[in-house]
């Protein structure tokens, strides 16, 4: 633009930048609104998608990692947001699918917890010593006492939710306890018996007393006890009790999440 | 995976309750009860052992190299701990009289000297502690503060106390009648050199060789 001789000039050019700023406004305003506009519709759009594929999406791990990059492309967080719509309380679009903020958080902290307790216990850990720690970790160390305290049934549902993710975390009732076993390795007749008889001992295994309880042979109680110490790492060993006797593995073996230990 | 099939004697006791006593039988040894669960337990000096000092394995260096891993860092933890309390400096891995820590009375086990020969290496790894003198394996120096640290701790209250014009005595700096309320009293002098040798490096102290029946100083800079 030219500015052009004389004192005139300067007054048109102001006026020119006048109206050219009221333009740019006014196109910024409508741009914002059909912006918002758009914005709206996506969501309500997207809502109703996850409405609708629901199940897919808890069901259907593939459909579900699909979703998730989608919203990640999108920038949006399934965990935060509209909580205005709809109303399903807190937790956005996981909120809407069921699984709420609570239990999300739940989720992680149980995985926090067993992985890593995994190379004390190889793993396996009791639902209430489980339990005990989620809570002091909630509680920033200390132990929790009364309301607000997570139950077992807590823990069946988290486990749930874990279960489409595959990575094998898995509850077990061994004798009359509970316990999640966090590896995916299955646990074998043998191992799963000899779990069952530490669960009345407070977690000693002692040959004698497997022998008198199962009428297996010595070497069918060694393979036992050796997995339990060396495959899984559930088991620790105590060479210094007086019991002679074994192959590998000489000595006790204690099953650890089957000890209460009070820390 | 509901595993109850066992038709044996076992399941007439109150399961896997922790309020199970399970014994320790021994043949010939009068047998050990231990309780459950698993409790810390109070020294008469006041020192307290975690839950897991009183797990029978935990006495025993562990096969399995992961759950040995764990186990070692949890005994160098506790014994970094154990000494800062009781202001222990040094362990002869043989010496008859068996530090408290690394013998547990009530369950009847101790870390064996194989055992904390195993462990003193991995805390000397880790600077943690230092065979004294180097290359032997029997005698240890416990570092629950580095040697750097006690070399600050000790040139701060020579520069608070004004000290630092006069050459001082390695004695008068861990025994003289100033330190008795410092936390480097009887610092063994082992540890002190090191400690000093550190503020040499630094340029913050300068040792004098001894003469005569006056024994080794050092000048704080």
């Amino acid at each position: 633009m030219r500015k052009g001789p004389g004192l005139s000039a300067l007054s048109r050019q102001s006026a020119y930048s006048n109206s050219y700023s009221t333009l740019s406004t006014s196109i910024s305003t409508q741009q914002i609104a059909s912006l918002t506009e758009s914005l709206e519709s996506f969501k309500s759009t997207l809502i109703e998608f996850s409405l609708k594929h629901k199940k897919d999406i808890k069901d259907d791990p593939a459909f579900r990692f699909q979703f998730q990059k989608m919203c990640s492309t999108l920038g949006i967080d399934p965990l935060v947001g509209s909580t205005s719509t709809k109303g399903s309380g807190s937790g956005g679009l996981w909120g809407m699918l069921g699984i709420s903020e609570f239990e999300y958080e739940l989720a992680v902290q149980l995985v926090d917890i067993c992985v890593s307790t995994r190379e004390k216990n190889g793993g396996l850990i009791r639902v209430d010593e489980l339990i005990h720690k989620i809570e002091k970790l909630k509680n920033g160390g200390k132990a929790m006492e009364g309301e607000g305290g997570i139950t077992e049934q807590d823990i069946i549902r988290t486990i749930k939710i874990l279960e489409p993710l595959k990575s094998g975390y898995k509850l077990h009732t061994i004798s009359s306890d509970r316990y999640v076993r966090s590896i995916p390795n299955e646990l074998n007749t043998d191992q799963s018996i000899l779990l069952s008889l530490a669960a009345t001992t407070g977690g000693r295994l002692n040959r004698r007393e497997i022998k008198a309880q199962t009428g297996w042979n010595d070497d069918r109680i060694d393979l036992g006890l050796r997995d339990c110490v060396m495959e899984q790492g559930l088991g620790w060993v105590d060479e210094q009790c007086s019991n002679e006797g074994g192959g590998e593995i000489r000595g006790d073996v204690w099953i650890i999440a089957a000890t209460v230990l009070d820390e | 995976m509901s595993i109850n099939q066992l038709s044996t004697p076992s399941s007439s006791i109150p399961l896997g309750q922790s309020q199970t006593h399970p014994q320790i039988s021994s043949n010939g040894n009068p047998t050990i009860t231990i309780n459950t669960p698993l409790r810390p337990i109070k020294s008469e000096s006041g020192f307290e052992f975690p839950a897991i000092w009183s797990f029978p394995p935990f006495f025993t260096l562990q096969p399995n190299p992961s759950t040995l891993n764990h186990q070692l860092e949890l005994w160098r933890t506790l014994v970094l701990k154990w000494a800062k309390y009781e202001r222990v400096f040094e362990v002869n891995v043989d010496s008859i009289e068996i530090p408290a820590v690394f013998e547990n009375k009530r369950i009847k086990r101790r870390l064996l000297p194989p055992s904390m020969r195993r462990l003193f290496q991995a805390m000397s790894k880790n600077g943690e502690a230092a065979p004294d003198p180097p290359k032997q394996d029997t005698k240890y120096l416990i570092y629950w503060k580095k040697p750097e640290e006690w070399g600050d701790l000790i040139h701060t209250w020579v520069m608070d106390n004004g000290l630092n014009s006069s050459i001082m005595t390695f004695y008068e700096i861990t025994d003289g009648d100033l330190s008795h309320t410092t936390e480097f009293y009887e610092l063994p002098t082992s540890i002190l050199r090191k400690a000093l040798e550190s503020l040499v490096k630094r340029g913050k102290a300068q040792l004098l060789e001894g003469k005569g029946e006056i024994g080794e100083g050092v000048r704080f800079l």
